[in-house]
């Protein structure tokens, strides 16, 4: 059990590692695309004259942009960008204006003091250069573009207005910083999703190559986002299939205990189709406490340990639940749930048990009676008669065939479960190989005050069958009729059993029926009998003999054959077993 | 007057070798294969002994132990289990109903069977007893 268990945590590790991986590589791709453009960028670099030209301003640029793939996140990639053109460039205030989810986003960055007025002012400059980027389909805007005269665009909805950095240095800002401007638009694509604005007062802000550098960077920072996003998707695409599909509940909570993936099977674990959760206190809600979960998600994220605990009852189930931490590049982004339904395996280490327990018993008595009978032989030869040994002679004999046959059902029921099992077909002519078998029937049936008949149809035709295996079925179901039709109320109160053994022509299938009128079997239990683990309990719960190995050995039979075995109710009371055959 | 032994198991062919043996010992010895039989026959039989199968078609042997073992008019008769599977909880519930031991099937000749009942009957026929005089 315990090795299980193992296997199951590396599955589920195995999982996880198959998620971040595809994660990952995506980056991985993206690092390596804007490894390409770096060079294009420090080629134009070079060409560059800045007032501030340093090397170690170019060696910064490949962390900015692996940080904005890193992050994967547009407003603080431009947060980054923003303080970084603040220090490179001779300006006085970086902004952005971009258009989110949530409407539009605004942000500055300044070296200075901010008042209410500055913020404004900037807030209108980056407003009107958005329009004008708009206007003017995406060009660059130099200051020659005056802000305080000429055409204006449409005003823009400000919704969402961002914060302000607080300066570093004591220094009052003015409007003065406004007086020189570059601003570069903002692509996704062929969408313009907003504008990038460096304000100030020095005279070569404004030049042609601090407008040309700046869109390089937007541009190429644009397009790692966007190729990282759609690289994402596809991945994740990939990665959705499987886990929606799984029969295990995956969940990922994130570093901030938001709920960032949940799949199909773990909304229906935690009853919550509907309404999905969105972060790990709505989860303890849904598990109504079987489970202390932030606890232990908390001390995973901490720890960077996997935990599990079993036999977690939800819903209605018992569920099993390991904790994953997730981690790239050494840091814990987010911990992973797996929740596994263990209630069917519950179900069939019980059964497994009750079969162990069945088997105990069926080989014991036979190798008790041998064993004794053959003690009591060898003990009394001087007071025995021939029949006293005979006897016991015999019952040793019976027995060790009983422990034979056995063996075989044994034998048989392995290959019928790894489909190994095979049949020797040949023509018959089934209504002869019923009635050759009836005369022993009826013998077996009237000990037992039941009456047998057979119904034979004329319209069966020839059919190719493994006579010995399909007779073994019937013998299976004859035997099992007698038994529970003896044991019936209707045998003690002195009435009659019966019990037809017939055939007949249905749908293209020859149809062979055998029918009682015992007690019936109830429908519940109906569905369970041709299966092993089931006739198993049901054996040991009523002391019944015999392995129930019957008919879970009769349906591998007709299977084979390519037939189908099932019971039905017959009227007014008892029941009738069918099989099917194929005809030629 | 010959000791009365009533075994209850529905295994004839184990029936035949505990009946042959203790026949040969000099018990009488009555059968009985239906469960719900016991509790009646034992009062009308009124054996000094009782064997009795644990696993019966339909019915736990134990239930049967409780019923005699409540009943007066049998309260007083020794009861043997018999089993071919026994689990320690079983082994513990008979004993605390009153059975008078627990034994194994397979584990057990006839022989062996006999003289246990012997034992708990006191009419041991060991003819090794010498009396020194």
């Amino acid at each position: 059990m315990n090795e299980t268990s193992a296997l199951e945590s590396y599955l589920q590790l195995g999982i996880f590692l198959l998620v971040t991986f595809f994660t990952f590589f995506g980056v991985v791709k993206l690092l390596r695309a804007y490894r390409r453009n770096k060079k294009k960028l420090l080629e134009i670099g070079q060409q560059l004259t800045l007032a501030k030209s340093d090397a170690s301003h170019w060696q910064s640029l490949p962390e900015i942009f692996r940080r904005t793939v890193y992050l994967g996140d547009l407003e603080q990639s431009l947060d980054t960008i923003s303080s970084y053109l603040l220090n490179i460039l001779d300006a006085s205030s970086v902004s952005y204006l971009i258009k989110t989810q949530q409407g539009f986003s605004f942000r500055a960055r300044t070296n200075g003091n901010i008042t209410k007025t500055y913020l404004s002012k900037s807030k209108e400059c980056t407003n009107k250069a958005y329009s004008k980027v708009l206007g003017k389909e995406g060009d660059a805007i130099l200051s020659e573009d005056t802000i305080y005269g000429g055409q204006v665009g449409e005003a823009l909805l400000m919704e969402n207005v961002g914060s302000v950095e607080k300066p570093t240095e004591q220094r009052n800002s003015g409007i003065s910083d406004f007086l020189k401007h570059v601003c570069v638009p903002l692509r996704f694509g062929d969408e313009i999703a907003g504008v990038l604005c460096a304000f100030g007062s020095s005279d070569n802000l404004d030049s042609d190559q601090n407008a040309v550098y700046m869109s390089k960077i937007l541009d190429t920072s644009a397009s790692l986002l966007t190729d990282f996003k759609a690289l994402i998707a596809k991945e994740r695409g990939k990665v959705e299939s499987v886990l929606q599909s799984m029969e295990e509940g995956v969940l990922l909570v994130d570093s901030n205990y938001k709920v960032s993936v949940i799949n199909k099977t773990a909304s229906l674990f935690l009853s919550c189709q509907d309404q999905k959760p969105l972060n790990i206190s709505d989860i303890t809600t849904l598990l109504k406490g079987a489970l202390p979960i932030q606890e232990i998600v908390s001390n995973v994220m901490d720890s960077g340990e996997i935990k599990s605990q079993k036999r977690v009852f939800v819903s209605n189930r018992y569920l099993s639940f390991t904790f994953l931490p997730v981690k790239f590049e050494r840091e814990i982004i987010g911990v992973g749930i797996i929740m596994r339904n263990d209630s069917e395996e519950e179900n069939l280490r019980n059964l497994r048990e009750d079969f162990t327990a069945m088997m105990v018993h069926e080989l014991r008595a036979p190798l008790t009676v041998i064993r004794g009978s053959a003690d009591m032989v060898l003990k009394n030869r001087e007071r025995f008669n021939q029949q006293d040994i005979d006897l016991f002679l015999n019952q040793i004999k019976e027995s060790a065939w009983g422990l034979l046959k056995l063996v075989s059902d044994l034998l048989d029921s392995a290959k019928i479960e790894s489909g190994k099992f095979t049949v020797n077909k040949s023509p018959c002519l089934l209504n002869q190989v019923l009635q050759e078998e009836a005369e022993n029937y009826k013998v077996f049936a009237e000990s037992k005050n039941i009456d047998l008949t057979l119904d034979l149809s004329e319209a069966v035709p020839q059919v190719e069958i493994d006579k010995e295996k399909i007779v073994q079925v019937l013998n299976n179901l004859v035997s099992n009729a007698v038994k529970f039709t003896y044991k019936g109320e209707i045998t003690h109160m002195g009435e009659r059993g019966f019990i037809k053994v017939g055939s007949r022509l249905q749908g293209g299938f020859v149809q062979v029926f055998v029918a009682d009128n015992g007690p019936g079997i109830p429908n519940d239990v109906k569905k369970q009998l041709f299966n092993k683990f089931v006739q198993a309990r049901e054996s040991s719960i009523s002391n019944e003999s015999g392995t129930g190995l019957g008919l879970v050995i009769a349906k591998g039979i007709v299977e084979a054959h390519g037939g189908k075995i099932w019971v039905e109710d017959n009227v007014p009371k008892g029941s009738v077993f069918i099989f099917t055959l194929p005809v030629q | 007057m010959n000791k009365k032994v009533l075994i209850v198991e529905d295994d004839m062919a184990l029936f035949n070798m505990y009946s042959v043996e203790l026949k040969i010992k000099g018990y009488d010895v009555l059968n009985i294969n239906d469960g719900l039989q016991a509790l009646p026959k034992a009062k009308d039989y009124q054996p000094d002994i009782v064997l009795l199968d644990i696993m019966l078609p339909g019915m736990n042997g134990l239930n049967i132990l409780t019923e005699l073992k409540s009943d007066p008019q049998t309260t007083e008769i020794p009861v043997i289990m018999l089993t071919n599977y026994g689990s320690e909880d079983n082994v513990k519930k008979a004993l605390e109903s009153g059975a008078a031991d627990y034994i194994m099937k397979y584990k057990i000749l006839p022989s062996e069977l006999s003289d246990k009942i012997d034992a708990v009957l006191g009419t041991s026929t060991d003819s090794d007893v010498k009396i020194a005089i």
